[in-house]
């Protein structure tokens, strides 16, 4: 979690200093959500993630250099520079994708669970989407058929209260995301989002099921992102300055330091020791990525299709 | 009156289907929208109900025959009082035309769909033109013909290739609908290659003989005679081996066979093609009992096939049929080559020019040479019978006594029987 | 790929040496067969493609061989089904999608365009999207104006997809065939109209390889390129001009994506003229691409302007009168073409 925190912290920072291109959706305030599910996962299960996808990525194991070079649009990136912050791609490590369009990733991470299936693996799919997706078809015909089939997939919704700048309750009448998981006879659950155990033990729940063959969960975690929803857009003029305060005192990161302290399972020092070490990572990715070169226009023609 | 029962259509694609089953059968009372018959297309099976009411008169189509859609398979006696056929079942009665074909109105394309008069949107903007066509104007500067000098053919006043090639006095493109036939040799050349599995034998062999023979004849006096009513009738050298082949086939009745149907076919008689050069490509041309025939008949026989080879008329007939193929390219500085097989056949016999070359018989001498080269049809032959043939033909060809102008007296058809086997 | 060869190898059209008649349903369905023989990674969705076997016979019998897992009714949901499709390639599938009437190919298209198309560029070669999109197009029996469309304009126009669009059941087969054994996402658009025509199909296996066009009819005077069912009414019209001494060459593209230009302008380089017939809607359609790289690339080669025979600018209508003069005709051909090498406007 720290290492995200930071890592959004830091491209945030290099995205004002004018050196990034593009625009990027940072995670902070989610960290639970990404950290307590990837935490459930192996190396070979398949995740599908959004435009808010940072986060994501790194607890699937892309590394720190490798995203925020990507970032850059550089060389080093995880995918070559070519796909940005909303196209984050490792096969390595079942990363199918962070999106610029949300609901498809449904579709993606269920197709890779139907794959998975028709192989006779017993690898699971996960697919991270917001509230702002609950609304769309794609998310009505996907967990149909992910249930109807059967398949080993876990839809996890982000439930941070505003797709952009619509707030959920004006997007629909049906503000319970996990009730609808009912329509298609699939459990549905309520997590709290800002917690890191309480996701990683539902999402611990859900993988399992998924990995037995009983078929996909929905997952509502209910969490709040700090900043606007994208860099430049400052998410003040459709929220209060208490609702974001009060979110922030739920700091995902103070909540579990607090836990931990008072049942003696880490010391103050530890958490000094790993925010240092965090820092070095982030600091070393940082100049990785901003010293990384640009593709070369003579590959812009390779892999339009495959060989 | 009576309404027609026709073959429905069942489906977007059902353009046929095949009644399974009458339900009622002639004489029967029939209700509106009782069962009537089962009719099976290759997607389904599907009760039909009767359109009208009345009496099952005769069944035209019985259960098992396939029809298209729209066929009347029968008709029902429709009864004067409580079953008047309504409107739309008269108009319903009787077949379908042709499928869904529907004459098109001539109706004109309205007026903002019509392409324009290029002529008339250019001069609005630039003035008069002289509208020239791209392909024109490269072939005018190509041929150093001044545009402005050409006069326009067509009715839209269009300066095109035609009038830049009129106007240089070049004649008309040429046609290439040879190219169809190219095509088609192509193909069939193609086709021979790559089903027909082959291998060659060759031999040189001494022609001494052979032109020795073919001069006396030509010298002959019962030849001049013969051939006064066909003078433009010659004996070549390619008789002689048309017929020396023929022999030799004939001796081998393991090499008079073609392959076909997954085995070998033999024959009887002796078909061989000759190939002809003409200007519009290669064609074989095939005599018939070859084998049969003495030298005049099968003169006359072949200059008459050539001739109409050269004027483009061969029919299909002629073309057809052979077992092997001879091909001289003897009036060229060929010295062998290796034909291919026709499709169909199963042999030919590929021939180069006769030339002095050194031969050795117990000392070097220098000969007239001729060099055979036989491709075979492996499936039909091995190389033992392809080996024995060729020896057979090397033997005619060294020692062609037997190759008679004409039929000896007493038999009155074909040396055959004077051969020595 | 043992034992398989391609066109240039093996027995084409005109010389199957086992000559069998099938319908193009039959030999799309034997493609499809043999490759999911062949590899188990292939897997068949849509509606109605299993038990009972398509609604157009496309995928007859392979519900019973393969079964229920492999080839799999899905409920309406092209959206989902392609999105899934995507995503199992993603993950090493090679799944078919069958969104059966091309129209209905609107719904997922942009998992089709944002997804299939890109995913193999912007991942930097690390993912490749071995997924078909097969459909039925144009129009049939007065379908009507929901399911007579020939989307494939805008597949040609994305980089990223092939598009394949057989006009004989010899083509149907190799090409779907070769379109299972490519990595890249394919539209794989067919015919309604087309399905129950017979033709040659050998037996043994071959495959054809996207990108090359096929010279229906050789011809003189005008170059005559038609895509799909076009192909059959430009060939009945090239029997009618021939009568009237007008020499008309055919060419069928087969593909979209790759797109065999070189064939066309070869010929426009013999004929001086060009033709394109397209049942879609001229503006922004194949036939404007076609015209486009002709009058870039060959146009000191056209003797006269390049004419354009497509659908009328009007939705297709469903009264018989009305789908039949929208639609590129028989009739409409002769005339239009005869028009053009006589040059009377």
């Amino acid at each position: 979690m720290v290492v995200i925190r930071e890592f959004e912290l830091k491209a945030r920072e290099i995205f004002r200093s004018g050196r990034m291109p593009g625009f990027i959706h940072v995670y902070v305030g989610q960290e639970a959500v990404a950290v307590g599910v990837c935490a459930q996962l192996r190396t070979d299960d398949y995740v599908a993630s959004t435009h808010r996808g940072h986060g994501h990525a790194l607890a699937k194991g892309i590394s720190a250099r490798s995203v925020m070079a990507e970032l850059m649009g550089a060389v080093g990136g995880c995918s070559g520079g070519r796909g940005g912050t909303m196209h984050l791609y490792d096969p390595s490590v079942g990363f199918l994708g962070s999106n610029g369009v949300v609901p498809p990733g449904i579709l993606i991470a269920a197709g890779a669970a139907l794959s998975a299936k028709l192989r006779g693996s017993d690898q699971v799919a996960v697919a991270f989407f917001g509230d702002g997706a609950v609304n769309n078809g794609a998310f009505h015909e996907g967990l149909n058929l992910a249930a109807t089939w059967n398949l080993p997939v876990v839809f996890v919704c982000e439930n941070n209260l505003y797709a952009t700048e619509m707030p959920f309750d004006e997007a629909t009448k049906n503000t319970s995301v996990a009730s609808r998981a009912a329509a298609y006879k699939i459990p549905g659950i309520v997590v709290d989002g800002n917690d890191v155990l309480d996701v990683c033990a539902k999402a611990g729940e859900a993988v399992e099921r998924a990995r037995r063959g009983e078929g996909p969960t929905l997952l509502e975690c209910l969490t709040y992102r700090w900043f606007g929803h994208h860099e430049g857009e400052p998410g003040t003029s459709y929220r209060t300055k208490e609702e974001i305060a009060s979110w922030k005192e739920r700091d995902p990161m103070l909540r579990l330091r607090e836990k931990a302290m008072a049942t003696s399972w880490a010391s103050a020092a530890e958490f000094e020791e790993i925010g240092c070490e965090v820092n070095r990572v982030i600091e070393d990715a940082a100049v990785y990525a901003i010293k990384s070169a640009q593709p070369s226009v003579s590959t812009a023609f390779d892999h339009v299709f495959s060989n | 009156m009576s309404i027609a029962v026709v073959m429905p259509q069942l489906g977007l694609t059902m353009e046929e289907g095949t009644v399974s089953a009458w339900l009622k059968k002639t004489g029967d009372t029939v209700k509106k929208n009782e069962l009537l018959f089962i009719v099976s297309t290759d997607k389904v099976e599907m009760d039909v109900e009767s359109v009208a009411e009345g009496i099952l008169g005769e069944i035209i189509e019985p259960a098992g025959r396939t029809v298209p859609v729209g066929t009347i398979l029968a008709y029902i006696q429709v009864s004067g009082e409580n079953g008047v056929a309504s409107g739309s079942e008269r108009h319903m009665s009787g077949t379908l035309t042709g499928g869904s074909a529907v004459r098109e109105d001539r109706v004109p394309l309205p007026a903002t769909l019509k392409s324009h008069d290029h002529r008339e949107a250019l001069e609005k903007v630039a003035g008069p033109q002289r509208l020239v066509s791209p392909r024109a104007k490269r072939l005018a500067k190509e041929l150093g013909i001044d545009v402005a000098a050409v006069q326009a053919s067509g009715p839209d006043r269009q300066i095109t290739e035609e009038d830049i090639r009129h106007a240089a006095e070049l004649p008309k493109r040429p046609s290439r609908s040879d190219g169809v036939r190219h095509q088609l040799m192509a193909e069939r050349l193609t086709r021979s290659v790559q089903t027909i599995p082959t291998f060659s034998v060759a031999a040189e062999v001494n022609a001494e003989n052979l032109i020795a023979l073919h001069k006396s004849l030509r010298a002959s006096e019962s030849l001049k005679a013969s051939l006064s009513t066909s003078p433009k009738v010659q004996l070549t050298i390619t008789d002689l081996l048309l017929s020396v082949f023929a022999r030799a086939l004939k001796r081998n009745p393991e090499m008079n066979a073609t392959w076909e149907d997954d085995r070998v076919h033999s024959r009887t008689s002796v078909e061989v093609g000759l190939a002809v050069a003409t200007d519009k490509g290669l064609v074989a041309p095939v005599i018939r009992n070859v084998e049969a025939m003495d030298l005049r008949a099968l003169a006359i026989r072949r200059s008459a096939l050539v001739e109409k080879a050269r004027l483009g008329r061969l029919s299909l007939v002629d073309l057809e049929g052979g077992v092997g193929t001879l091909s001289n390219l003897g009036m060229y500085r060929v010295d062998h080559f290796q034909a291919i097989v026709s499709p169909g056949q199963s042999s030919i016999l590929a021939v180069g020019q006769i030339r002095e070359r050194p031969w050795v018989e117990k000392t070097l001498m220098v000969k007239p040479t001729l060099i055979l080269n036989l491709t075979v049809d492996h499936r039909v032959a091995d190389g033992a019978a392809a080996a024995v043939l060729l020896g057979k033909m090397i033997e005619l060809i060294e020692a062609p006594d037997d190759l008679r102008w004409e039929p000896s007296p007493s038999t009155g058809n074909g040396a055959d029987r004077r051969s020595n086997g | 790929m043992p034992g398989a060869k391609t066109e240039s190898q093996c027995v084409t059209e005109q010389t199957a040496a086992k000559e069998r008649l099938i319908t193009y349903a039959e030999a799309g369905v034997e493609a499809v067969r043999e490759e999911m023989r062949r590899a188990p990674s292939i897997f068949y969705m849509g509606q109605g493609i299993g038990p009972r076997g398509g609604n157009f016979q496309q995928s007859r019998g392979l519900w019973a061989e393969f079964g229920g897992e492999r080839v799999r009714d899905t409920p309406i949901a092209e959206r989902g089904e392609t999105g899934l499709g995507i995503g199992a390639a993603l993950a090493g599938s090679h799944p078919i999608v069958d969104i059966v009437f091309l129209d209905f190919v609107l719904e997922p298209i942009a998992e089709i365009i944002q997804q299939a198309s890109t995913i193999h560029y912007i991942s930097n070669g690390q993912f490749k999207v071995p997924v078909v999109i097969r459909a039925a197009g144009g129009g049939i029996r007065s379908t009507g104006p929901h399911h007579s469309h020939t989307f494939y304009s805008f597949f040609m126009h994305i980089p990223g997809l092939k598009v394949a669009l057989p006009a004989t059941p010899f083509d149907v087969k190799g090409l779907l065939k070769s379109t299972l054994r490519d990595d890249n996402p394919v539209i794989f658009v067919e015919h309604k109209a087309l399905y129950t025509t017979k033709g040659h199909v050998p037996e043994e296996e071959y495959l054809i390889p996207f990108g090359q066009a096929v010279i229906r009819r050789p011809g003189e005077h005008v170059t005559l390129v038609a895509l799909s069912l076009m192909v059959q009414k430009a060939m009945q019209a090239a029997t009618r001009l021939e009568k009237e001494g007008i020499s008309v060459e055919v060419i069928d593209p087969r593909t979209l994506v790759p797109f065999d230009k070189d064939t066309i302008l070869a010929s426009v380089a013999k004929t001086g003229r060009l033709v394109i017939v397209d049942e879609a809607y001229a503006s922004c359609g194949v036939s404007a691409e076609i015209a486009a790289i002709a009058a870039s690339e060959a146009l000191y080669e056209l003797d006269a302007p390049i004419l354009r025979i497509c659908a009328l600018p009007a939705p297709h209508a469903f009264s018989p009168s009305l789908d039949n003069y929208l639609v590129p005709s028989v009739d409409r051909i002769v005339t239009e073409v005869a028009a053009l090498v006589r040059r009377k406007s």
